[in-house]
């Protein structure tokens, strides 16, 4: 009996070990293209806005520089500190080629080949066209290079084991739904197309399992989870029409943070709107509202519930949710 | 005059109704909540009538103007004593640690509030304006050069320097020391849309639910 403890107890590291060999040289991804067509720097420029790729990788809070780094991500994972991608060839992403670029946005693929983290949103960006990949790769490469790198994530065990994360894409990697609907109107197959694909709203305001999946029944359903202890509210067409939220004004407040009660953005959508959403046109931002209003692309958005729209002499502030979640 | 004497009265009726209903704070973070809500009153009825959907009427303007500096400035900073986080607040303790930087943004509340009390005849959008520093490089989507922001690669990638003469007569502080706007020929809409980033700015570092 003893002699069977002791085997099993000889074992279990062994097979551990030869679990974790076996993810390490589990092959993930697919070559990118040899060939990309010419960028242009400027769409690249407004799809990292919309993309959230300058929002998160640059600390506007400490004033940091364009792309620079990120202000760090705490998680029940760990802390993710979004890196340098300025051109710099140590810092940044200075040495990369487009086909490395390609395969991390696209993919979340390094160019060494580990999975990135689910915290970078490249599961939104599955879709992007090669023309696409290469309009943002102009546009990185015309970012001043930064010589001082991101401080490293702080992740734990068995989180820090990156192989691991590959049976994390075998479960939950799925490319968006982006693809255009017939019968429906340009502008909302544009919303669909933004805020499914770059703008990732569901990144916050879907619902997420233990492993940070994103949950298929929670999709746009709200997440009182967000890192750092923010909270994203459901944006759910009927959610939405029932705080009084319109097209109009919709599209308004992802220019300028005003929700239909006159309050304004905080917390983490406050930051949305001043370094991504303000940055879109107003073709963009009515197109995204268009969308999420009329999920099912009837023509007809969700009409308000205006007498849920909060009037002075009906506020009570002791039940009031100050957490973005109009 | 009518709109007038209804914002005025609602910024009033409003702080009265919240005393009465707020059951959760009291003392100065009462009278700071009370305050807020009465600007919220004022954003709300501003805000469709920036977006052009409603009727632009330039006394009502100034007096919102009128109401939210009155919340402002010195007003709002004396309503934020050092740690008042005594029962229900939304405030963060960073409001003290960062002192200076919420100093800064109540003043620039202030200042705007101001302007847009000043600038409210010129009407919503800026009067002459000068568009020769526009840049009208091309994008995929064509930029309304009325409302959206003026597009470059630098701006959109985070690396401008700010440069008044690209965005057209945009309100700019002359001195962070002196916060004295820039008015002439400036449209409430500008002014509005730079009082609601200022609250933004404000709520997102000083405010609970910040990630």
């Amino acid at each position: 009996m003893r002699g069977l403890i002791r085997i099993s107890i000889a074992l279990g590291p062994v097979m551990a070990g030869a679990g974790a060999l076996a993810l390490y040289l589990w092959p993930i991804g697919e070559s990118a293209p040899t060939a990309f067509p010419q960028g242009d720097a400027l769409n690249g420029a407004y799809l990292a806005r919309a993309s959230g790729c300058v929002a998160c990788h640059t600390n506007f809070e400490s004033r940091g520089r364009a792309l620079a780094g990120g202000a760090p991500l705490d998680t029940p994972f760990g802390t993710f500190v979004p890196p340098n991608i300025t051109p710099h060839p140590e810092a940044g992403i200075g040495r990369w080629t487009i086909q490395d670029f390609a395969k991390a946005v696209r993919q979340g693929i390094s160019p060494k080949g580990d999975p990135y983290y689910p915290v970078f949103t490249y599961s939104f960006y599955a879709n992007f066209t090669d023309q696409q990949i290469a309009d943002l790769w102009q546009a990185f490469r015309a970012v001043p290079a930064v010589a001082e790198p991101a401080d490293q994530h702080d992740v734990g065990f068995p989180f820090s084991f990156r192989s691991g994360l590959k049976l994390w894409r075998a479960g939950y990697l799925d490319a968006p739904q982006t693809d255009a609907l017939m019968g429906t109107s340009d502008a909302w197959n544009r919303g669909r197309l933004l805020a499914e694909g770059p703008a990732h709203c569901a990144a916050c305001h879907s619902g997420r399992n233990l492993v940070g999946g994103l949950k298929e029944s929670g999709s746009f359903a709200g997440n009182d989870d967000l890192p750092g202890g923010s909270k994203a509210p459901s944006i759910r067409a009927e959610a939405l029409a029932k705080k009084g939220w319109t097209v109009g004004n919709l599209a308004y407040a992802l220019k300028l943070g005003i929700m239909p009660s006159g309050d304004v953005f905080g917390g983490s959508m406050a930051e949305v709107v001043a370094n991504g959403t303000s940055y879109l046109t107003d073709a963009d931002r009515t197109a995204i509202a268009t969308y999420l209003l009329d999920p099912d692309g009837t023509g007809i958005p969700q009409a308000p519930d205006t007498a849920s729209v909060p009037v002075a002499a009906n506020v009570d502030h002791s039940n009031m949710n100050m957490t973005n979640t109009n | 005059m009518k709109r007038t004497s209804g914002i005025i009265a609602l910024g009033l009726a409003s702080v009265a109704t919240v005393a009465l209903a707020h059951t959760g704070a009291k003392g100065v973070v009462l009278e700071r909540m009370n305050g807020m809500t009465a600007m919220r009153d004022i954003m709300r009825d501003l805000a469709p009538i920036m977006q052009g959907a409603a009727t632009y009427d330039a006394i009502s303007v100034s007096e919102a103007g009128f109401v939210i500096a009155s919340h402002a400035g010195d007003t709002m900073r004396t309503l934020f004593p050092k740690d008042s986080l005594e029962g229900v607040t939304y405030a963060t303790p960073t409001i003290w640690t960062e002192w200076d930087e919420f100093a800064s943004l109540s003043e620039e509340l202030r200042v705007y509030a101001e302007a847009l009390r000043e600038a409210a005849p010129n009407g919503l959008e800026p009067v002459a304006a000068d568009m020769s520093g526009m840049n009208n490089s091309p994008m995929v989507m064509t930029p309304n050069p009325e409302t959206d922001r003026v597009q470059d690669i630098a701006s959109l990638m985070g690396f401008a320097t700010p440069n008044p003469a690209a965005t057209g007569p945009a309100l700019t502080l002359v001195s962070p020391g002196g916060m004295q706007p820039q008015l002439v020929g400036t449209g409430a809409r500008n002014i509005f849309e730079q009082i609601s980033g200022t609250c933004s700015a404000c709520h997102a570092r000083f405010r609970k639910g910040r990630s």
